[in-house]
């Protein structure tokens, strides 16, 4: 498999309380990768980092085979990019903002952005520091679209949007993907938008990337497990156990990933009573995945 | 691509641009129209003088022109964090080279308006076979002037960023104790009187601006 995005070992640092820190990450080509994390997780950093935005103290960024931040300026003519806040020229109107953008890609698609200012509904004379914030997040996925990007970064794209405009960015966006068959990757603490879109998912917390992995093994691997009679030292276990809490009586309740029925046999042997598999929906899973992360990074200070 | 970023430089300091414009336009008419009166116009020594205010004032137009350009320019990437010129697929080199030769263009502006206002004004003087007017060659340093000035904001602003004032404030009191070092320190003051000497004069880096400026010499 190749990957659009490959990073190793990064490291940055932001002032005295923020750092990422030892940063593995790879978004396969072709794919919807979700990146999901709380506030002040570091997503915004790390796409920052990647587009060559910011210098990184150590490790290597290859994006669409280009190094970054050195060759940063050939990633970017092959990228479309739509970030957390609107950062266009405010004293541009949309069709001026259209032309300059253009003027830096060859990639350009005239048409097609004509197309979408229409389906957006944004008028050419209207100035960008007078936009709307639903309008300014289409006119900033136009913008990421219209480059015909083979890459599509995009940071909290529908934060803070309503759902009617939410659903014409998205539309738009998958629209694209099917079409062109673009890689995406997409930051948000949206868990169930991230849920219909994503066929990959990847969870950074704390400026470390916790989990990383394809959607239909973080939705249908992490399960939460009710136990009777639990040993206090289990022996090692074919799925991977991100918590271990008490239930009622001499119950306990397991969350665990990489979870597949034939693993039932597992208690069987270990004299221990499974008494349910309960399915968790992302969100839960986000949480659980976030709390085990943070718990190991715990035990490990 | 260059055209384009020309067309938003001149639609961020358009408004600055035109009262500059029309200030170094008037300047040299209304020194005249002020001044001629009072001095009675017979002295070449007085019309020289007038000239000489004339190119002062036009100095400081052009220098405040550039400096302006230079802190506005910088402030609307700054006010959107930069994200939009570094997430454009061009070295920073290259963008900070159009964005300069915008800004230098756009200065043309200013002292075209100088141009126009000196050649206005000194054709309303009579002028004695002695002395000659110099509109073209004030139009001509007033656009140094302006590109001089701007290069330094640009350059403080783009490398210091946010800590821009900060840093220009730490220079102008790094000025004022080397005023007073002078003062009090007669050993130092030989080679700062030099070194000041030498920026200020031609050729030195700030010749433009200090050197002497006229509309009217002989």
């Amino acid at each position: 498999m190749t990957h659009a995005i490959t990073i190793e070992n990064l490291a940055y640092r932001a002032g005295r309380h923020f750092a990422i820190r030892d940063l593995h990450m790879r978004v396969p080509n072709g794919s919807v990768y979700g990146f999901l994390g709380p506030n002040g997780s570091g997503k915004t950093t790390t796409i920052r980092l990647l587009l060559g935005m910011l210098p990184p103290a150590d490790g290597t960024i290859s994006v669409l085979g280009h190094d970054v931040p050195h060759g940063a300026h050939h990633a970017l003519a092959r990228i479309g990019y739509v970030p957390e806040r609107l950062h266009l020229y405010p004293m541009l109107t949309v069709e001026e903002t259209m032309r300059y953008h253009a003027s830096f890609y060859g990639r350009w698609d005239a048409t097609e952005a004509k197309r979408l200012r229409r389906a957006f509904d944004l008028r050419a004379e209207q100035r960008v520091g007078r936009l709307s914030k639903g309008e300014a997040g289409k006119l900033m996925m136009l913008l990421a679209l219209a480059v015909r990007p083979e890459l599509l970064v995009l940071d909290e794209p529908t934060d803070g949007l309503d759902p009617v405009v939410r659903r014409d960015v998205l539309a738009a966006l998958l629209e694209y993907v099917s079409t062109h068959g673009a890689t995406v990757l997409m930051s948000s603490h949206l868990v169930h938008e991230q849920e219909r879109v994503c066929d990959w998912i990847g969870v950074m917390d704390a400026g470390r990337l916790v989990a990383e992995m394809p959607m239909h093994a973080f939705r249908s691997g992490i399960k939460r497990l009710r136990i009777a009679g639990a040993p206090a030292h289990a022996s090692p276990t074919p799925f991977g156990i991100l918590a271990r809490r008490a239930g009622a009586g001499r119950e306990e309740e397991w969350v665990v990933r990489d979870w597949r029925d034939d693993m039932t046999s597992w208690f069987a042997n270990e004299n221990t009573a499974l008494r349910e598999v309960v399915d968790l929906d992302l969100e839960e899973s986000f949480v659980e995945t976030l709390r085990a992360a943070r718990d190991a990074g715990g035990r490990a200070a | 691509m260059f055209g384009q970023t020309l067309y938003t430089q001149w639609k961020w300091n358009r408004d600055f641009l035109a009262f500059y414009t029309a200030v170094g336009f008037a300047a040299p008419l209304v020194i005249l129209w002020i001044a001629l009166p009072h001095l009675g116009l017979t002295s070449a020594l007085e019309l020289v003088s007038v000239g000489n205010a004339v190119g002062m004032t036009t100095a400081v137009i052009a220098s405040v022109a550039g400096l302006t350009v230079a802190w506005q320019g910088y402030g609307i990437d700054d006010r959107v964090g930069h994200i939009y010129a570094l997430s454009l697929p061009i070295t920073r080199r290259r963008a900070l080279a159009m964005r300069a030769g915008a800004a230098a263009l756009v200065l043309a502006l200013p002292a075209l308006g100088v141009w126009v206002g000196a050649t206005l004004a000194a054709g309303q003087v009579a002028l004695p076979a002695t002395l000659h007017s110099y509109a073209g060659s004030l139009a001509s340093r007033a656009l140094l002037a302006a590109w001089l000035a701007h290069a330094c904001m640009f350059a403080l602003r783009y490398s210091a960023g946010r800590q821009a004032k900060m840093v220009l404030a730490t220079l102008l009191v790094g000025l004022g104790v080397l005023g007073i070092a002078v003062v009090l320190l007669p050993p130092v003051r030989g080679a700062l009187s030099s070194g000041y000497a030498f920026l200020i004069s031609n050729p030195g880096p700030f010749g433009v601006l200090f050197a002497r400026w006229t509309l009217i010499d002989v």
